[in-house]
């Protein structure tokens, strides 16, 4: 398991995170940066979809195509499964041929 | 737990553990869709659990997949484990804040927090630890469950590459993201992340991008913010997240 070092140091990371919030607690956190806090997952997750939708050049259009119809899924149903295969039935219809 | 009277503590952990269920519906196919792309991304069976059980956080589990198959080095897996998941150091201070948990309690308590398990536990009224702790678990063994039967199914399947199961991914982060992009300078923080992405990535390897661009888009949205504050108050962006 050559994962086992990254997957332990992102399990650490993210549980430093959860824990950090319960024991700030009684600190006081600038607004400023609780507000930047915020945001930070939407630009990430963005960039992360962007990041791989552009990795894939061979196959841009038919994912492109997908993904936009799974971002109308999920703002529509809000629901996350019902995204993914929204996006993933499109994605495959428009590779069949 | 230490400092609980048991039988009530007992109740309302399951109070908080049922009001979940509703929740499994969609945290076990969003688990089956990240156990079969972790399998087709070549992790094996221990390694693809493994992740659910010790991370316990889809958008970095699944940003793992995708940056592990780009080749980014193990620290920008964490970096971005870090920025996707910034919204629990906030969820963490307003459970702190409100309930002033007992020091024992607050490291098994952060081990299950979610926005999910944040939100329903909060919908069940005045926010109690138990309940709070009730709602995590359960989305816990949701999770795990979904991942087993994923990883399980990815062993039977051929080919899972061939089928393109690496685009769950970027869908689940679709889904991640769409509700959360509730207000002007959220959505402002998504194009300009997204614009700098694109330019970054003429520059510096795709993981390192995507961090240099998720600092770029929450800047530039938290300071829209707060100029927008001055002329008037807006709500910040609390994130109480769909199933995950």
């Amino acid at each position: 398991m050559s994962e086992l070092t990254p997957i332990l140091g992102m399990a650490a990371a993210v549980y430093a995170l959860r824990l950090a919030g319960l024991l700030l607690a009684s600190a006081a956190v600038p607004p400023a940066w609780e507000r930047a806090l915020g945001f930070v997952p939407v630009a990430t997750l963005t960039a992360l979809v962007v990041s791989s939708l552009a990795g894939r050049p061979d196959e841009a259009p038919a994912r492109v195509v997908a993904a936009t119809g799974a971002g109308l899924a999920a703002w529509r149903t809000g629901r996350a499964w019902v995204c993914i295969l929204v996006g993933m039935a499109v994605y495959w219809l428009l590779r069949l041929p | 737990m230490p400092g609980f009277r048991c039988t009530g503590s007992l109740a309302l952990f399951a109070r908080g553990f049922v009001a979940m269920l509703p929740l499994w519906a969609g945290a076990i196919p969003v688990g089956i869709a990240y156990g079969l792309a972790a399998r087709g991304a070549g992790l094996d069976l221990s390694a693809t659990q493994l992740m659910s059980l010790v991370v316990f956080s889809a958008a970095a589990q699944l940003s793992a997949l995708s940056l592990l198959d780009a080749g980014a080095p193990g620290l920008v897996l964490v970096g971005a484990a870090l920025a996707l998941n910034a919204q629990l150091l906030l969820i963490g201070l307003a459970v702190g804040r409100e309930l002033r948990p007992s020091w024992a309690a607050r490291p098994v308590a952060a081990y299950f927090l979610t926005d999910g398990a944040y939100g329903v536990a909060l919908a069940l009224g005045r926010l109690r630890l138990p309940v709070l702790l009730g709602t995590g678990v359960s989305m816990f063994v949701a999770w795990n469950v979904g991942t087993g039967i994923g990883a399980a199914a990815g062993q039977a399947l051929p080919e899972l590459r061939r089928l393109g199961v690496d685009f769950v991914a970027p869908l689940t982060f679709l889904a991640v993201l769409v509700p959360l992009v509730r207000t002007r300078a959220a959505a402002l923080a998504a194009l300009v992340a997204g614009v700098a992405t694109l330019l970054l990535a003429w520059l510096a390897p795709g993981g390192v991008a995507v961090l240099g661009a998720g600092l770029v888009g929450s800047t530039a949205a938290a300071w829209w913010a707060g100029r927008d504050r001055e002329s008037h108050v807006s709500p910040t962006p609390a994130s109480d997240g769909g199933a995950r």
